[in-house]
């Protein structure tokens, strides 16, 4: 199989060749962002020289792309789309599209169903050219006549939607976006996938849906656990989707065996923005008796946490990758960082960078989905600060964001109260001067 | 807590790292899920699998009626349906709802509630606790008294 993707980051048609109607079929089952698959007839500039085309097709060509599908009892229907705006009214579409198509069709005269067709036969304007003009691959505006072979996954966005589920969280993550993460992390039957920062379970419920076995864990009890009407659990049973296993984990001091086990680890770890980067700790020193009184007898006791650095949660999660990934085995894991910030991928011995997408979140920021593949044996790897750290962008990124994005109101008024103060403290050592002059 | 997740387990307290493994695993109350047959999964897991953790857990849970798991892996254990129905019900059906998991070196003891395990230890004798790097709020504490 063969994909053009020369263009494809921002014009809406891939050429593929060489691919099977039962691949095609695979294929639509999987990829999230497919709308349809469509086996290309004829083409033109104008309709009229499209639909030359087709009544143009050589026999042979005829039998094979259209004839098996009109012939005998098979029912049809013929939809007119376009990217951009359409050309022609919605009342010109009898006499300008569907009889000259249904002429088209030689010697075979196929039932017309509209609800349920055997086949769907498509002709597409793809007018992108006008809409983006400024693109920087211009196609001229075309006509394509097609055969749907298969259509996208989509309607799982819409089942796996966030308000269908009876337990989310403030960043859970989008139908859309765990999918892509599912993908990417090659979930499938038989995958046992981990992720160490859950929440929610976004992720894990996009796995499960791809037919993968999911551990989840999370520093947060609350969230983990939820309510006992409304938790983890109940987004799963609502899906019919097997119940994952989820731990409380710190995953500083993580409690997973370093060997070789997972297919998959996908994860979102925190930024320290909307959620904190945290790990178990007090600020004071405990006493050896405070530990003791402390100990979480219920399970259910709110742990003291401290902050922990953004770069040292994600280089934990490389070397913690490499030694728990299966040879083969993916992590995705999403980093925030900026339009300045170089675009370095991150680096481990034993993991091999495959991927990285962008998603714009603010002019000035946005975060990156990153795969990396498992492809050695592990070796430990700790970057030096300041030495070509990957994530060093990624260390300074609360301050950044905190510091320069936007300066919250109460920091606004701390630093107001604090040029006053600086300003009655020059007024005071003025003041002695300044009656001086005076007498 | 399935015992697939019990395989994965291990005692967070650095001193107990070369003799970790395994936790034992106490239940005052089991589920049994009826999650559908995976013989791709069961026979992934097989390699992955610590066995013989797997079985004591295994036998120290079991009740009556439920499948025997062979003291050790058959040698066509990846093509074996029957073992391998039997390795799925030990590892991704029987749920630990309530119970506790304990350290065999340092004794201590990680409690299981409502089929999450709690993996998280206040503090570890011997080592420095995580300093705070939030300054930012001190500062304030300082500026409120201050004022």
């Amino acid at each position: 199989m063969t994909v053009d993707i020369s263009d494809t980051d921002i014009y809406p048609f891939v050429t593929v060749s060489g691919i099977t109607e039962n691949e095609a079929l695979e294929f639509s089952k999987r990829e999230i962002m497919l709308k349809a698959i469509y086996s290309e007839i004829s083409s033109g500039t104008t309709l009229d020289e499209a639909f030359q085309n087709l009544r143009d097709l050589s026999d042979s060509s005829f039998n094979e792309l259209v004839r098996p599908y009109i012939t005998g009892n098979s029912s049809i229907k013929i939809v007119y789309d376009s990217f951009g705006s359409k050309t022609y009214e919605y009342s010109d579409w009898t006499s300008k599209i569907y009889h000259p198509m249904l002429s088209c069709f030689r010697d075979c005269h196929p039932v017309i169903d509209l609800k349920s067709p055997d086949t769907s036969f498509y002709v597409i304007e793809d007018r992108f050219s006008e809409e983006h003009p400024n693109n920087p691959f211009p196609h001229p505006p075309r006509f394509l006549i097609c055969r749907e072979v298969a259509v996208g996954p989509r309607k799982l966005l819409k089942q796996f939607d966030l308000s269908k589920r009876r337990y989310i969280g403030t960043t859970s993550m989008k139908a859309h976006l765990s999918f892509i993460c599912a993908n990417l992390g090659l979930v499938r039957p038989g995958s046992l996938v981990l992720d160490p920062y859950c929440g929610t379970m976004s992720i894990g419920l996009s796995c499960a849906a791809f037919g993968g076995t999911v551990i989840g864990g999370d520093l947060d009890i609350p969230c983990i656990r939820g309510k006992p009407e409304r938790n983890i659990f109940h987004n799963f049973q609502d899906q019919h989707l097997p119940r994952p296993d989820l731990v409380i984990v710190d995953q500083t001091r993580s409690p997973f065996a370093l060997r070789p086990i997972f297919d998959a680890i996908i994860t979102d770890p925190p930024y320290g923005i909307r959620e904190g980067c945290k790990t178990i700790g007090t600020k004071q020193t405990p006493t050896p008796q405070a530990e003791s009184t402390a100990a979480p007898s219920d399970g259910m006791t709110f742990q003291p946490t401290v902050q922990h650095s953004l770069s040292s949660t994600l280089s934990e999660l490389l070397n913690f990758a490499s030694q728990t990934l299966v040879m083969g085995g993916r992590l995705v894991f999403w980093v925030p960082s900026t339009k300045s910030a170089p675009n370095t991928p991150p680096f481990h011995p034993s993991l091999t960078f495959i991927s990285q997408a962008t998603q714009p979140l603010n002019p000035r920021w946005s975060r990156k989905l990153i795969t990396m593949e498992k492809v050695r044996e592990h070796e430990d790897y700790f970057t030096n600060p300041g030495e070509d750290d990957p994530f060093a962008d990624a260390l300074n990124f609360r301050e950044f964001y905190f510091d320069h994005q936007q300066k919250s109101g109460r920091e606004l008024k701390k630093e107001a109260k604090r040029n006053k103060k600086l300003q009655k403290q020059r007024d005071i050592s003025e003041k002695p001067g300044s009656s001086d002059e005076h007498s | 807590m399935k015992l697939l997740t019990h395989n994965l387990l291990q005692c967070i307290v650095p001193a107990c790292r070369k003799h970790h493994y395994p936790l034992k695993v106490t239940a005052s109350l089991l589920n049994v899920e009826e999650n559908p047959f995976d013989a791709i999964f069961a026979s992934r897991m097989l390699e992955r699998l610590e066995y013989n953790i797997l079985l004591e857990a295994y036998n120290s849970l079991r009740q009556d009626g439920q499948p025997e798991l062979p003291p050790a892996v058959p040698e066509d254990g990846a093509s074996n349906e029957v073992f391998l129905q039997s390795l799925f019900f030990a590892i991704n059906c029987l749920d630990v709802v309530e119970g506790a998991m304990t350290c065999s070196s340092c004794g201590r003891i990680y409690p299981i509630h409502n089929s999450i395990p709690n993996m998280i230890v206040r503090a570890i004798e011997g080592e420095q606790p995580p300093q705070s790097i939030e300054k930012e709020q001190e500062d304030e504490e300082e500026e409120e008294s201050e004022n």
